[in-house]
């Protein structure tokens, strides 16, 4: 190979990102595998969600990717935001949910899984919240991967119910993650 | 009580895990692992949408 570098990006047509050689071992991601190799490209065409790929710099073949789509949290109403006074009477809030995340079988354990969901939320950060507003990240985990998020800074739902769950909630609160100067500006509006 | 996660995407909570859902998101600052990768994910994704794609080292496995 001859770059070493990882990149990633938005998946595009096939003759750009290959994604029919994806593959993943254990009988269990195998909806993971599927999802990349026959529905991502129909569900981001369909405004559902957005994928972005990682790959080896040169090489097409995915090998790593992460699915993020709008989504909402609905608390009954018993959802207060402390500096907007009523705010509990909304009854949604918005959130972004990261609905899979796979890496290819040989690419385990090699920070790019941590690259995806970094990524993800920089883009929900950059692209979404200052332009149309965006409290929440959320997403249900399976066990073997909740130390990993935690490790990104997703908190654990603490609760009996959501403790049993065979895919438990976590979430991130996008409030007071960064410094607003840090978010870069969008390009200005070209002058009539 | 209940955690509901619907096909597309929406989050229903009801109950206690709405009221502690409600009191985690109340008490506390961001942990410094969350503001981490908000930095990091801000580099990135500013990069992203600026050239099309972010580039990584590749790290061993």
């Amino acid at each position: 190979m001859a770059d070493e570098n990882i990149i990633i990006k938005t998946l595009e047509a096939a003759d750009l990102d290959q994604v029919s050689r994806f593959r993943m071992e254990r009988e269990e991601d195998k909806p993971l595998e599927i999802f990349i190799r026959r529905d991502a490209r129909k569900s981001a065409a369909a405004n559902l969600t957005q994928t972005y790929v990682a790959k080896v710099e040169g090489d097409q073949k995915v090998i790593g990717y992460i699915s993020i789509m709008c989504a909402e949290v609905a608390l009954e109403k018993t959802y207060e935001i402390a500096d907007k006074v009523g705010a509990d009477r909304y009854e949604y809030q918005p959130a972004v949910r990261i609905s899979r995340l796979a890496m290819a079988t040989g690419w385990e354990g090699r920070k790019i899984g941590r690259q995806l969901v970094e990524t993800a939320i920089g883009v929900v950060l950059v692209s979404i919240v200052p332009v149309a507003g965006c409290r929440f990240m959320i997403l249900d985990a399976k066990p073997k991967s909740i130390a990993f998020y935690r490790r990104l800074g997703f908190r654990l739902l603490d609760t009996e119910e959501n403790l049993k769950k065979a895919t438990p909630l976590m979430f991130l609160d996008l409030r007071n993650l960064i410094d607003g100067a840090a978010v870069p500006a969008a390009p200005a509006e070209p002058q009539a | 009580m209940a955690v509901h996660s619907n096909t597309f995407g929406g989050l229903q909570l009801s109950g206690p895990d709405a009221k502690k859902f409600r009191s985690q998101v109340s008490s506390g600052r961001p942990s410094q692992a969350a503001k981490a990768s908000a930095l990091k994910g801000v580099a990135a994704a500013t990069q992203l949408l600026s050239t099309g794609q972010v580039k990584f080292a590749k790290t061993a496995a």
